[in-house]
């Protein structure tokens, strides 16, 4: 019977809405007789319905009160089944608010402070005997059950135990082409950052027929407008579960970079700009292949919504450096998809670096573009330039980080990305985390793709630009957006200096830690004679390639950012960091 | 066939827009079915169980209870302390659960569906999965020891069975609307689930990608964060279970927050049921509107002894609250 449709039921109901949770809980946690206590206690304050409360708590023995009271329906298997069947019917989005007791059916039911208590072994004794078990039988699972064979049957029969394994294991590979975009580097290069790089390559692979094109899937928390992601958002469309909509920008005429239509195979999922969403979706699509038995690559873009503009500063011999050209305010409101500007810039990998880290820990595979970065973002200021990044993507497991500083080498380790993404774990696959800049540099002229030893060893991490030999006094290392510096101080300082480049201090640095001296890294610096001083820099925290001086112990010098940073132009900021080319000549002084 | 579809939209935006006023908000509008499967799925084995089911799910539930426990008590008490520290694990969290993942798991998951289960419940999961034959004793005997079963369920270092790793509280509800919206996007690329391995069946329906969450979870910002986002990608398929036990880890929790929760889940467009039955705090009685529009909603119900007029609104109303596409199916309720 329905406890507040028998006699005193409506005495019950208001009583109970006057009882708050913790009394409930110390109640439920007293039994029966507590019960009884409180409510015939209270009773007179009842007026009318006095009596009746009363009668409705003495029908009712201590256990059988106890029991009606904590009837709720988080325990009651009718009033779950009916719930779990109705939502079945539809597949509408539910939430089931289930009232349950914490402890339910233990000797610490109810108790508020239960959540770090043990059952003591008395209690557990008192339990065992309850139940009719002994020492003998305590761990079997069907047994001193009334009806063991049939629950056992039951739970057999169970519709989710229907298949032999849930898991798909590994699914098909993808084949992933070598060249992803042919129009990307090359000996007649232009000037370019690596995040337009990256917008390129992923536009020649949605222009392409390669079966890796279909399986890609882009998230963007809010900031795919105006960065290179537009030409994959507009040739592959934006995924919506719902009915395809025109764009209304395109339909008026309305001059606008990105095509917002969605449609039911796009491939472009467009989010909020909560970062944390982000790494959970990527958590998700990257499961794609163990739940479903469907490789997908999702790949998350945050990237910033402006142009980069290339001004010279004039100081690099080779390449020349550029602040970004503002122009933000340009592509506000473009659709209701975009109401705000904002990007996964990438000091904010941290703000989702739980949910980073949780994708890690479950072997999902992704990859995670985090851009701009450093102070490389000069006017940007301090809260968006990142630089402690390089020490989150070395330390998380299952992810290997990459920080290249050309577009030739984006489309590499790109490639390299799509297939460590669809590695089994035993032989180094994993997410992938790209570390990119917006500042637009020139680009060496040479034909990756004809030289496959470079490409391997900037997959491995780290390659020479101006290899070291028996001269050889002094080796700058140096990684990502900080080449001009890098290269101008090597060129001042003349043919004694050997130049190496770090494309992924994560892969260097793993490997070395696993394999020693037959790693990459070392077989890199053996090559440096024992007495030079190696120089390192980075835009980002100077740990990320300190190490490499106990490699083959070398004297070592670390340049890089260990500071928060401020609004300023490059030259400024190079310079008040010490990652400027004078700061690294100066390094290089015994 | 057409006719009756196209009723059961209609019921459906009925019942959104009759949501929408009483919330303030506007509902996302029903949408197309993009899972061509669906339609043709077998239907669900009932999960509703007669007595004789019920009986044994109470013992099915009172035995894998038992387990949990022992299995916290058997890692702290019975094994052998070897560095002094205290094991852990947590029986009260676990018990509060027994009842909602016996459901689950003996009468309503089917293969395609994947959960998140509640960390702090994980002794409870583990030990209901060795009643299915799929976890070891062994591991039981090892929990929280290498290589048994872990504190919290793990993908990677539990049995292949974890379908979502948990353990930061608040993620669950995130992960399995994403992972939702990851079938829907394979569906709708042409991109299947795959059949089961050693098998050729494959998955004749969408799976339900179900998070199973602690009260004190709703104070994590992520899940809301999540909600907006299924609201505005129109996510189906998922599922939250709130194991309300009104406590925290600390205390107990605030009175009423299931109506703050519920509100947050609806105004993201999730249909919110509250399973609680008659005596719980904070429960209310239903209003005389509640329940004339219960009345309105409920199947074929007899009022003085008579059937109550099935007019064509009726009909639709209930079909959309069922979800068939046929009003006749509905009748059986």
């Amino acid at each position: 019977m329905r406890a507040f449709e028998q006699p005193g039921g409506a005495a019950l109901h208001k009583w109970l809405n006057r009882c708050d949770n913790a009394t409930f809980s110390a109640l439920t946690f007293r039994g029966g007789s507590a019960w009884r206590e409180a409510m015939l206690r209270d009773a007179p304050a009842f007026g009318e319905q006095a009596r009746a409360l009363k009668a409705l708590v003495e029908r009712h023995s201590d256990e059988e009160l106890h029991v009606l009271m904590t009837d709720l329906g988080g325990h009651c298997f009718e009033t779950l089944l009916e719930a779990f069947e109705h939502a079945a019917s539809t597949d509408r989005r539910t939430v089931f608010i289930a009232y349950t007791v914490k402890g339910h059916g233990l000797p610490l039911a109810g108790h508020r402070d239960n959540h770090g208590l043990f059952l003591a072994p008395a209690q557990v004794d008192a339990l065992r005997a309850r139940l009719g078990l002994s020492a003998a039988d305590e761990w079997e699972p069907f047994s001193a059950l009334v009806d063991g064979q049939i629950a056992r049957q039951l739970l057999e029969a169970a519709p989710i135990n229907r298949v032999p394994t849930r898991s798909h294991g590994l699914a098909e590979r993808v084949d992933v082409p070598l060249d992803l975009a042919p129009t990307v580097g090359g000996a007649l290069a232009k000037p370019t950052s690596t995040q337009a790089a990256f917008g390129n390559v992923l536009k020649a692979v949605a222009q392409s027929e390669a079966p890796l094109a279909d399986r890609i899937v882009t998230a963007c928390p809010d900031v795919t407008t105006t960065t290179g992601l537009s030409g994959f958002v507009n040739k592959r469309g934006v995924f919506t579960t719902g009915r395809a909509h025109a764009d209304p920008f395109k339909t008026a005429r309305a001059h606008s970079l990105t095509n917002w239509a969605t449609r039911s195979d796009g491939q472009h999922i467009e989010l909020g700009i909560a970062e944390n969403n982000l790494c959970l979706l990527l958590a998700a699509m990257g499961l794609s292949a163990p739940l479903f038995g469907q490789r997908l690559f999702p790949i998350g873009a945050g990237a910033r919504r402006e142009r980069a503009a290339p001004h010279r500063c004039g100081r690099a011999p080779r390449a020349r450096c550029a602040a970004p050209h503002r122009a933000a305010v340009l592509l506000t409101r473009v659709s209701p998809h975009t109401r705000r500007t904002g990007t996964l810039y990438d000091p904010f990998v941290s703000r989702a670096l739980d949910s980073l880290n949780y994708a890690c820990y479950m072997d999902s595979r992704f990859m995670l573009v985090g851009t701009p970065s450093g102070i490389s973002l000069a006017p940007e200021g301090g809260a968006h330039q990142s630089f402690n990044t390089p020490l989150i993507g070395m330390a998380m497991p299952n992810l290997r980080m990459y920080e290249p500083a050309f577009a030739d080498e984006v489309k590499v380790l790109m490639r390299a990305g799509f297939e460590c993404m669809q590695a089994p774990a035993a032989e180094g696959g994993s997410a992938v985390y790209l570390r990119l800049s917006t500042r637009v540099l020139e680009q060496p002229a040479r034909e990756l793709m004809t030289d496959d030893a470079l490409r391997a060893d900037m997959v491995a991490g780290a390659y020479w630009h101006a290899p070291p030999d028996e001269t050889t006094t002094h080796v700058i290392a140096f990684a990502g957006a900080v080449a001009p510096e890098a290269f101008e101080a090597a060129a001042r300082r003349g043919p004694q200096t050997a130049l190496l480049q770090v494309t992924s201090y994560d892969a260097l640095a793993s490997a070395w830690q696993s394999e020693g001296e037959r790693s990459h890294a070392h077989r890199v610096l053996e090559r440096v004679p024992r007495d030079a001083k190696l120089v390192t820099v980075l835009d980002g925290h100077p740990a990320a390639l300190s190490w490499l001086g106990g490699v083959c112990g070398h004297r070592v010098r670390a340049l890089g950012v260990a500071s928060f940073g401020q609004s300023a132009d490059i030259v400024d900021l190079y310079r008040a960091h010490g990652i400027d080319a004078e700061a690294i000549v100066s390094a290089c002084a015994p | 066939m057409l006719a009756a579809s196209r009723a059961t939209r209609l019921g459906r935006t009925l019942l959104a827009r009759h949501e929408s006023v009483a919330l303030g908000v506007e509902v996302p509008r029903p949408r197309p079915p993009v899972h061509a499967a669906v339609a043709h799925a077998p239907p669900r084995a009932r999960a509703v169980a007669g007595e004789r089911e019920l009986a044994l799910l109470r013992q099915i539930e009172e035995k894998a209870n038992w387990l949990s426990c022992l299995m916290v008590h058997n890692a702290n008490n019975v094994r052998p302390s070897r560095d002094g520290l205290k094991v852990g694990g947590h029986q009260a969290s676990s018990a509060s659960l027994s009842t909602i993942l016996t459901a689950l798991f003996a009468r309503v998951l089917e293969p395609q569906d994947r959960v998140a289960v509640k960390p702090h419940a994980s002794p409870m999961y583990h030990a209901l999965q060795y009643m299915m034959g799929r976890q070891t004793l062994d591991n039981l005997k090892r929990f929280r020891s290498l290589g048994g079963v872990q504190a919290y369920p793990s993908r990677t270092k539990d049995l292949p069975e974890v379908d979502f790793s948990t353990g930061s509280v608040g993620l669950g509800p995130a992960v399995t609307a994403f992972a939702a919206l990851t079938e829907s996007y394979l569906r709708a690329h042409g991109l299947s689930p795959k059949p089961w391995p050693g098998t050729s069946e494959a998955p004749s329906r969408p799976g339900r990608m179900v998070s199973i969450v602690g009260d004190a979870e709703m104070d994590e910002g992520n899940v809301f964060e999540a909600l907006l986002e299924s609201w505005k990608l129109d996510i189906p398929n998922a599922w939250c279970v709130v194991d309300y036990n009104r406590q925290s880890l600390d205390k107990n929790l605030e009175e009423a927050s299931h109506r703050i929760h519920e509100k947050m889940f609806r105004l993201a467009g999730w249909s919110a049921r509250r399973t609680c039955r008659h005596a719980a705090p904070g429960v209310r009685r239903p209003t005389v509107a509640r329940r004339a529009r219960r009345r309105l909603l409920a199947p074929e119900r007899r009022a003085n002894g008579r059937l109550l007029p099935a007019s064509p609104a009726r009909r639709m109303w209930r079909c959309a609250r069922a979800g068939t596409s046929s009003p006749s199916n509905t009748a059986k309720g």
